[in-house]
């Protein structure tokens, strides 16, 4: 096969690919790319056999054909080299020759035969999901993160519902790590068909779909095929391989009916909570919410370093409510919305703390209590 | 035709001796233990061909009188119990009346004994368990038995009988055994008739231990005690410094009977702590003393197995005393952490070879002897030879150690010219500054009693080097900033009160009917460490909040391992792995250069630890060299 391509097509979406195909494996197939050179297209292919990035790029083909080479290298010849137009030939037994003239590379391709196969995209009922509000999902996703041995299904994905909210269909996201669960609706167009089982998508696939969404762009065709989660814009698609596993029940946990609500001022109390949480440490991380009378006291003592005492004018009436927190949790929490007020549930001193925007349920926070004794 | 059959006595007596005599060291063990419970003062074992042509155990105890010798050889006699309740407060060896018969059932067998009251001794000979011949015969007072021939009527065993020195180096650790489990009594072992052991009558535990053990324990070897209602804990443990590879050295014996328990040798380890690197064993010998009816010795005819009537304090007792003996000894952190890198060089060899171990122990005491010799010489020396050039050293190695900051080379190849650098001038002020200190001749004597550390400089950005009471210390500075960070956290951990984090998802463990009792049991306990667990029907349970400091991906297994090993102690455990892993990250790395006056206040804060020998990982932090060492390095000392 011969093709050449300009450069600035290509280096943005090789770089964009890294993060699939940069991961440590024994599998070494994996680290590579697969170019399909068709008409006068090439398609990039990655697959890292949980999340697959195909993409078609105009392209000028002397001769069709496929290859699969090493991701890295590629992107970094391609990113360094000095001129606009660039050269692929393969020249023989999976040999690639890369530029021409003064800068030529030899690169050893792999046999493409090996490649993972590529989930085929057809026959799907793609629904449409706005790039602002899919970006907000995948921000939703990834605040609550996880650590590299984690086994717990529900923490390394997060959970995609339809649910029905005054008549109108949306498409839910929940992420937890047990400590604290986000839980975010967006619109959509479009008929979507959710198989029965939980719809898990892992954290990691979702963050590396940030990268292919720019909030300004179109809305974005979302469909389900199989155990794969689609995501398709004009020449693009990401597709990501779903969690076997139930995802706990989550709703009763969201319910906030019977607690007593409360409007903050959403900025106010963020930067309340990073001055609390200044006097945080390793291994003290709690801080202590106390609602009383209209007001609301966060204070902390932390031993061998010392204590703060930070009050907020809160609308609250009733009996004394003293809670713990880890301050670090309602900050992530208040970054996702947008909202200059909030509202904040609490209840009693073991339950959790709700919060959502002051108009609508859109995105509902629920952040668990601490102990101290 | 009747099937079943009462056995002939002969037959079930070999059947018997299967229990009881599985080798020639067993004959020896049982042999030896009659003669002690015979009060005998001396006891010598001669064997040939690792005892299987001949073992003869000669003791100077009461003896037998005729009757009671020809009775003795039957089965079930035995002058230790009489009664039930006898049975339940063992304090003797013997008891279950088998050994003699068994023994002479399954070899060729001769008893000489006189007791003082009989001025004629009594001869029995037996072969493969019938009696041969009774007869007067001279002899002292006490008892002398000759096994010969071990299983010559039971081929099938004697097959199974390794090589020589296998056996005999069987042997002799049984006899090691008993002679640490009973000091005052003498011990000679001859193997080929050659003197390999002797361990002299008279000895108290720690001179005995000190002879079973070996050389390289030689002031390496720390006593402990321990007092609990009813039980009562005391024997040696070895630095930590000094291990093994394997658990053979550590010697356990609960009244006075030596045994091996899984569960004693893992409370000694539980004692080393923090103090002993993986995959190492200390060497020790234990000694558990408690009413006779609160353990059971009847387990196994050999009586190497014994069962607690309730373990854990006995467990606990024992860890306390080796902790609290090892952190005794830490207070003299000079001697404590003597470089000990050549000795244990050379006892690896005692270990794999089995051929070697004879010979090894055959020289151990004249060596011992040596040994004794030399100390004495070593202490002599250290009076007469006071005039080290310690001070005028230090300086020079100061300036070594900062040369060798600026330029590495010249740390291979030191710079002996005394004219400084003046750069260096001001780096060196403060540190030549304590060797000036007032009363101290810039020559140090070695009666000075200083016992801070100095610190004279820094090696490869990783090792402080110091002097203590005229010892070289050389001290792994991130080992040391570990140590201290790690029991600040911990202290401060304590202060901090429990915090747990509830859970959104409670996590739920499956557990069997024995597992849900023990965690029933100590839901409250579990509670106090920030783990709530709730019953959640059946034998199943919830865990609804954790520790802050856990992540929930260790949680099922930690609480299953808890529940395993049943043991409420191991419950911190995860504590520390997460404070260890807390202090491993803010301490001072390695190749990091430190100033004097760090260097000084970390030294000074490591020996307000309440471990500073030892990182929390179990490695050491601090080598000593003592003068005698560096001597013998410099070859002023042969």
């Amino acid at each position: 096969m011969k093709f050449s391509f300009n450069k600035k097509d290509i280096q943005e979406i090789l770089s964009k690919i890294q993060g699939i195909t940069g991961r440590k494996t024994n599998l070494t197939i994996t680290s590579d790319i697969l170019i399909k050179a068709v008409g006068s297209q090439i398609s990039i292919t990655a697959n890292d056999l949980e999340t697959v990035f195909t993409g078609t790029y105009d392209a000028q083909v002397e001769t069709e054909g496929i290859l699969s080479i090493n991701s890295k290298k590629f992107f970094e010849i391609i990113r360094e080299y000095p001129d606009n137009e660039i050269i692929v030939n393969e020249v023989e037994n999976r040999w690639v020759e890369i530029g021409k003239g003064d800068s030529l590379y030899h690169i050893v391709a792999s046999d493409y035969e090996n490649f993972p196969e590529t989930p085929l995209i057809e026959n799907i009922d793609f629904i449409e999901v706005d790039a602002k509000d899919l970006k907000k999902m995948v921000a939703i996703s990834s605040v609550v993160g996880f650590s590299g041995d984690e086994k717990r299904i529900y923490v390394l994905g997060s959970l995609i519902e339809k649910i029905v909210s005054d008549g109108q269909e949306l498409l839910r996201i929940v992420s937890t790590d047990s400590r604290r669960l986000h839980c975010y609706d967006a619109q959509f167009k479009g008929e979507l068909n959710l198989p029965e089982e939980s719809v898990i998508i892992p954290k990691k696939g979702l963050s590396e779909l940030n990268k292919f969404i720019d909030s300004n762009s179109d809305p974005i065709q979302v469909g389900i095929k199989e155990n794969y989660f689609i995501f398709q814009r004009a020449n693009e698609s990401v597709m990501i391989k779903l969690l076997d596993g139930e995802y706990p029940d989550y709703k009763p946990i969201i319910n906030y009916d019977e607690m007593i609500p409360m409007e903050v001022d959403r900025n106010m109390f963020i930067t309340l909570m990073r001055r609390i949480s200044i006097l945080t440490s390793d291994d003290y991380k709690s801080v202590i919410l106390t609602f009383k009378d209209n007001e609301l006291t966060v204070t902390i003592t932390n031993p061998e370093i010392g204590e703060s005492k930070e009050r907020l004018m809160i609308g609250f009436s009733g009996k004394e409510i003293k809670s713990a927190f880890n301050p670090k949790y309602f900050m992530d929490a208040l970054n996702l919305f947008e909202d200059s007020i909030v509202i904040i549930n609490v209840k009693d001193s073991k339950s959790p703390c709700i919060i959502k925007s002051l108009d609508d349920d859109k995105l509902v926070c629920v952040i668990m209590a601490m102990h101290i004794s | 035709m009747t099937r079943i059959r009462i056995l002939p006595e002969i037959l079930s007596n070999q059947i018997a001796a299967g229990e009881v005599v599985q080798r020639p060291s067993s004959v020896v063990k049982e042999l030896v233990e009659n003669s002690i419970d015979a009060n005998a003062q001396r006891i010598s074992v001669e064997i040939e061909k690792g005892g299987k042509s001949l073992i003869r155990i000669c003791d100077d105890g009461v003896g037998l009188a005729r009757d009671e010798a020809l009775l003795s050889i039957e089965r079930y006699a035995t002058s230790k119990i009489f009664t039930k309740e006898d049975l339940f407060s063992i304090s003797t060896f013997g008891f279950r009346g088998e050994a003699l018969p068994s023994i002479a059932s399954v070899a060729k067998f001769c008893l000489v004994s006189r007791t003082k009251a009989s001025d004629i001794g009594t001869k029995i000979e037996i072969a493969g368990g019938r009696l041969v011949k009774v007869s007067d015969e001279g002899a002292p007072v006490g008892t002398l038995i000759e096994v010969k021939n071990l299983f010559f009527n039971t081929p099938a065993r004697r097959k199974f009988l390794k090589g020589d020195n296998t056996e005999s180096s069987h042997i002799a650790d049984v006899l090691s055994g008993l002679a640490l489990g009973n000091p005052h009594v003498g011990f000679r072992l001859f193997v080929n008739k050659k003197l390999v052991k002797n361990f002299p009558p008279g000895q108290d535990f720690f001179q005995r231990s000190l002879a079973v053990l070996g050389n390289d324990v030689v002031n390496n070897l720390y006593r402990l005690r321990g007092e609990e209602v009813d039980i009562s804990i005391s024997g040696v443990c070895s630095n930590p410094g000094v291990t093994r590879s394997t658990s053979n050295r550590i010697y356990l014996f609960v009244n006075n009977r030596l045994v091996y328990d899984r569960g004693l040798v893992a409370a000694v380890f539980r004692g080393y702590q923090g103090r002993i690197m993986k995959g190492r064993f200390p060497m020790g010998v234990i000694y558990v003393q408690l009413p006779f009816d609160q353990v059971d010795v009847n387990v196994h005819p050999s009586k190497r197995e014994v069962k607690f009537l309730t373990p854990q304090p006995v467990y606990q007792a024992v860890g306390m005393a080796v902790e609290n003996a090892l952190a005794a000894a830490q207070k003299d952190l000079v001697s404590y952490s003597k470089a000990k890198v050549c000795d244990s060089q050379d006892l690896s060899l005692e270990e794999n070879s089995e051929g070697q171990i004879l010979r090894e122990k055959a020289n151990c005491l004249p060596d011992y002897l040596l040994f004794s010799q030399r100390f004495e010489a070593r202490q002599k020396d250290r009076v007469a030879q006071p005039e080290l050039g310690w001070g005028a050293l230090s300086k020079r190695k100061v300036k070594d150690k900062i040369s060798d900051k600026k330029d590495h080379q010249s740390f291979l190849d030191p710079v002996l010219d005394p004219v400084l650098d003046p750069i260096l001038e001001p780096i060196l002020e403060p540190i030549l500054e304590p060797i000036l200190e007032p009363g101290l001749s810039p020559v140090a004597g070695v009666d000075q009693n200083d016992n801070k550390f100095r610190v004279l400089g820094q090696v490869l950005g990783t090792y402080i080097v110091a002097q203590k009471e005229n010892n070289l210390v050389l001290i792994d500075q991130h080992a040391a900033h570990e140590r201290v960070v790690y029991e600040a956290l911990k202290r401060r951990h304590h202060g901090l009160g429990v915090q747990s984090q509830s859970l959104l998802v409670p996590e739920i463990l499956d557990l069997n009917h024995g597992e849900a009792n023990y965690l029933t049991s100590i839901i409250e306990e579990m509670a106090g460490l920030g783990f709530k667990i709730e019953p959640f029907g059946g034998t199943s349970f919830v865990i609804k909040a954790i520790p802050i400091l856990l992540t929930e991906k260790q949680l099922k297994p930690l609480v299953l391992e808890i529940i395993e090993m049943g043991d409420p102690s191991l419950k911190t455990d995860w504590l520390d792995v997460c404070l260890i892993s807390m202090a491993c990250h803010t301490a001072i790395r390695a190749n990091s250069s430190m100033n004097i006056r760090e260097m000084e206040k970390l030294l000074e804060d490591l020996e307000k630890c309440e471990n500073p020998g030892h990182c929390p990982h179990g490695r050491p932090i601090l080598v000593t060299f003592d003068p005698l060492r560096l001597q013998k390095l410099f070859k002023r000392l042969v």
